[in-house]
Order: structure tokens, then C-alpha cells, then sequence
């Protein structure tokens, strides 16, 4: 099997201690060997625009600068991203965040429990299911 | 037919419940009964006689200006209209009169306008109480705006305790773990437990808040109320409790008649209710929880009764208050809201709640809802 090279998760997150947890739980499933980490929104767009798209987005949708609604946006908005998965990884079941995530378009929308076995799993099944098991449309 | 006499007339029209008054062409008053001196002021019209100058003012209701005269209603009657007008206000004196006017062209025998009709009547009870419902439209605007406002910050609120409250309880009980699995043989056991201890609170601290936010969308939530087969939503509700307790209790489950209601909510009630009736029977041998409804009077009666430890009826009154707990944490866990859901579901489907008991004893909890849906 050959590596595909490049990014395979862009992980959104501003949170330091959410961010090491994050990529603790992917490494414990060796998901984590090509992860580039943005630290709010502009830096995801930013991240975004360069020539290799990740496999997979991990998104937060509160960001500074640019919030996660908005880059989830752009991503649908750019015929380059357009069909990007992106997994919402978010503290809250709150508001009117899940229906307009569905609206703009996302894969998943997943609420971090505040356990952290809980959360470890949640992150390593998304890693798993999106880097492993789903077909991407551009890789037929 | 023969005409009545003017006297008889006089008195036919003193008995109408408005003012009425003719003019003739130059605006002279040549009829008003009874009513309308009242209002305007004595006219000594069966003489013939107009009325003296000056003796009234007309103004636009509510203002200081004077009543364009070439909008009167009797004056507009003369030109040949039908007028109506209700933002009339007759001042004499010191007295003002709203009034509300209807006039009319009168014609002779050759076609020709040769008076004008008008009848009038006092509005100022009418005026008052359009004011005072003015009044209170505004006010209520008001305190809809503040509420609107009020409900906002509490979705704002909301929002901020679901998600900047729960953000670090992930952190304490993440790292608590990664300090066990990194350093595990470094830390004396007696460390691990008491890490564990601060991994159990945090964990529970995390259920308060998604028990709290879901107390408070309870309330928040517009009922929608349809058709509900309660035997659906049971069967649903059942899906969502643990598994493992569910295998081990006995449900005797009797059909259940249907109801008005709001599905998602009743499916909290009912999950809240259940799950505590597993809990509180699952040191028994033998848990058995048993629900049944029926139809009582203008109510639909359910109850779920259980055969666990119960409760001693002197506390049954903080049974349904927030964060409440008749139990030490040690023996069941919770989070005490799981009743106020359901208390805040039935009362806001205009039912009733109440439970019974005995320590040792099972107990029963019973909920109605009005047949028909809340009235």
C-alpha cells in the first residue's frame, strides 16, 4: 500500500489543553503521523489554500478571528474544497450551531464529552472511519 | 300615511340613544333633540333659531388644532357626501367632548340639498378605554421587547455554560488520566485513587450542566403539541436507558391510550421517570417496574410504579425541586433534576404530578394530561 503524501488531518483548535488532548487521542491509534494544527480560523484558511487539501478537517466553531462557521463556509464556497470532509468537533450542543452546520454542508457534528475515555474514543472513531473506511471522491 | 305631528317627532327623536341635528343651508341649526344640546350646548332650534356664535369649537381629538371647517361632516353632507368622522372633539366651556359623527345630505321635492343630517355621540368612555388599551399595547410591546431580550441572554448563557463550562472539565479529567497512564509507577496508588476521585467529580460536574441545560430547554421550548402514541414513545424512551439495568428488570408494559401532547418532551419525562424506577429497584432480587394508563374524567392517568427502596413520604415535597436528592450519592447516583424534567414537562402540558411511597416499598409515580391536549 502506498502512502498518500501530504496533510491528512487539518486540526482546527485554540484550545492548548483540548488541542494536546486531541492529538494524544489520535496518536494512541498512530493517526496522528501528518497533522497540521490551525490555531483559529484565518489560519485554517490559510492552511487550506496551499496545493495538498487534508483528507480530513477537524473543526472547531469557536475560533478567534475567523469562527467556525465561516471557515466551514469557505470550505463549501471553494470549488478546490468543496467536497473536504469536515468533522465539527465542538464543546456545545448548544444554540443554533447543529442545524446550521448541517445547513453549510458538514460530515459530522460531534460534541466532546467532558470524559476523557469518551473522548478519546469519539476522536480516534472519527480519525478511524474518516482516514480508513470512507472512500473520498477523489481518490476513485 | 298622515305625518306626525312636530311635537311627537320632537319626542321621537329625544328617544334615539345619539344626537341628531339638521342644518339647514347656511348652517343653521333648525333641528337637535335632547342628546345633541347636551353636547353642543342649548339651541333654541324648534324656534328656529340658530345657535349663538362661539358657543362651541370643534378640534381635531387629542390636539389644539381647530377642525378644518370643509371637513365637518354636516358641512361635507351640504356639499352632497355621506361623511363620517370619529376624530372630532366638541369643546364648550371647559368641557370636551370626543364625539364620533355620521352626516347626510337631506333632499326637497325637486332634488335639491336643501339641510344636512348629522348624529353624533360621546365617545369619551370609548376614547378612555382605547387609550387605556393603547396604553397597555404599549406596555405589553415593551415587556415582550425586554423578554425577547431577557430570553436571548439566556440562550447566550446557555450556550456559554454548555460550552466554555464543559471545555475545561474535559481538560482536569483528561489530564488526571494522562497523569495515571504516563507515571502510572511513580504515583503511590493512594494518588491514582485520589485522581480517580477528582476524574468521578469532574465527570459528574459535566452531567449537572447537560442536566441544568436540559432543565432550562424544557422551559425554553415551544410546545408542539400533536398526536402522540404513548406506546411509541415509551418503547423509544427505552432505548435510551442503560441496557444492562433494563435486562435485569422486569417491565410489564399495558397498552397505553394516546395523547396531546409534545413528543420530545414527554419522551424526557418518560426516560427521567423509568430510569429512576430502574435505578431505585435495581438492589432488589427481582426489579420489576410496571406502567399503566388510562382514561380518567377529562385526564389521562399514567403511573410508573417500582418495586425498589422508595422513599419516606415527609420528604415527598423536595421530591420534584432542582438538584434534590432524597438518596446519598453514595448509594444511587444523580444528579437531582431528573424529576424537576419531568415535573416542568407535565405542568407545562397543563397535567399534574405527584409520587407515592413507602421506605422499602416500591413507589409509584403518577402523571395526568388533560384529554384533548392543555386548553
Amino acid at each position: 500500500m502506498t502512502q498518500p503524501a501530504g496533510t491528512e488531518i487539518l486540526l482546527v483548535e485554540d484550545d492548548p489543553a483540548d488541542l494536546e488532548l486531541t492529538i494524544r487521542a489520535l496518536k494512541s491509534r498512530n493517526l496522528a503521523n501528518r497533522i497540521v494544527v490551525a490555531r483559529d480560523g484565518a489560519e485554517a484558511l490559510e492552511a487550506l489554500s496551499g496545493h495538498d487539501a487534508p483528507r480530513v478537517v477537524l473543526l472547531d466553531l469557536k475560533l478567534p478571528k475567523v469562527d467556525g462557521l465561516t471557515v466551514l463556509q469557505r470550505i463549501r464556497q471553494n470549488p478546490k474544497t468543496r467536497t473536504l470532509p469536515v468533522v465539527v468537533l465542538t464543546s456545545s450542543r448548544e444554540g443554533p450551531d447543529i442545524a446550521r452546520c448541517y445547513e453549510l454542508g458538514v460530515n459530522s457534528y460531534i460534541v466532546k464529552p467532558v470524559d476523557f475515555d469518551a473522548f478519546v474514543k469519539a476522536v480516534t472513531d472519527i480519525g478511524l472511519y474518516w482516514m480508513l473506511l470512507n472512500q473520498a471522491p477523489n481518490s476513485i | 300615511m298622515k305625518s306626525p305631528p312636530e311635537a311627537v317627532l320632537a319626542q321621537v327623536l329625544d328617544a334615539l340613544p345619539v344626537a341628531v341635528a339638521v342644518v339647514d343651508l347656511l348652517g343653521r341649526f333648525r333641528v337637535a333633540n335632547q342628546q345633541a344640546i347636551e353636547i353642543l350646548g342649548p339651541l333654541d332650534v324648534y324656534a328656529g333659531i340658530t345657535e349663538g356664535p362661539g358657543q362651541y369649537d370643534t378640534f381635531v381629538v387629542g390636539t389644539e388644532l381647530r377642525y378644518p371647517p370643509e371637513r365637518l361632516p354636516l358641512v361635507r353632507a351640504l356639499r352632497g357626501e355621506r361623511a363620517h368622522a370619529t376624530d372630532i372633539e366638541i369643546r364648550r366651556g371647559d368641557r370636551s367632548i370626543p364625539v364620533e359623527a355620521w352626516a347626510a345630505p337631506v333632499f326637497d321635492g325637486e332634488g335639491r340639498i336643501a339641510f344636512a343630517v348629522a348624529a353624533f355621540h360621546d365617545i369619551r368612555e370609548h376614547e378612555a378605554s382605547r387609550r387605556q388599551i393603547e396604553r397597555l399595547n404599549d406596555e405589553l410591546a415593551r415587556r415582550v421587547m425586554e423578554l425577547e431580550v431577557a430570553n436571548q441572554e439566556l440562550e447566550t448563557f446557555s450556550y456559554s455554560v454548555s460550552h466554555d463550562l464543559r471545555a475545561p472539565l474535559r481538560g482536569i479529567d483528561g489530564f488526571c488520566r494522562i497523569l495515571v497512564e504516563d507515571h502510572a509507577e511513580s504515583l503511590p496508588s493512594e494518588a491514582q485513587r485520589q485522581l480517580e476521585v477528582i476524574r468521578e467529580r469532574t465527570q459528574h460536574m459535566g452531567k449537572l450542566i447537560d442536566d441544568l441545560l436540559r432543565l432550562s430547554r424544557v422551559t425554553r421550548k415551544g410546545l408542539e403539541l400533536a398526536r402522540v402514541d404513548m406506546n411509541v414513545l415509551l418503547r423509544s424512551a427505552l432505548t435510551e436507558l442503560d441496557p444492562r439495568a433494563l435486562e435485569r428488570t422486569r417491565m410489564a408494559l399495558a397498552p397505553l391510550p394516546p395523547v396531546v401532547g409534545d413528543a420530545a418532551l414527554l419522551k424526557q419525562a418518560w426516560v427521567n421517570l423509568l430510569s429512576n424506577a430502574i435505578k431505585y429497584s435495581a438492589p432488589r432480587a427481582d426489579p420489576t417496574v410496571e406502567i399503566k394508563g388510562q382514561a380518567e374524567g377529562g385526564e389521562i392517568l399514567f403511573f410508573v410504579r417500582d418495586n425498589g427502596v422508595g422513599f419516606d413520604m415527609t420528604y415527598a415535597d423536595k421530591l420534584f425541586g432542582v438538584f434534590q436528592r432524597l438518596h446519598r450519592r453514595d448509594e444511587f447516583e444523580g444528579t437531582g433534576i431528573g424529576l424537576a424534567i419531568v415535573q416542568r414537562v407535565v405542568h407545562r402540558h397543563g397535567g399534574r404530578v405527584w409520587a407515592m411511597s413507602t421506605p422499602e416499598g416500591g413507589a409509584t409515580f403518577f402523571f395526568t394530561l388533560p384529554k384533548g391536549g392543555r386548553q
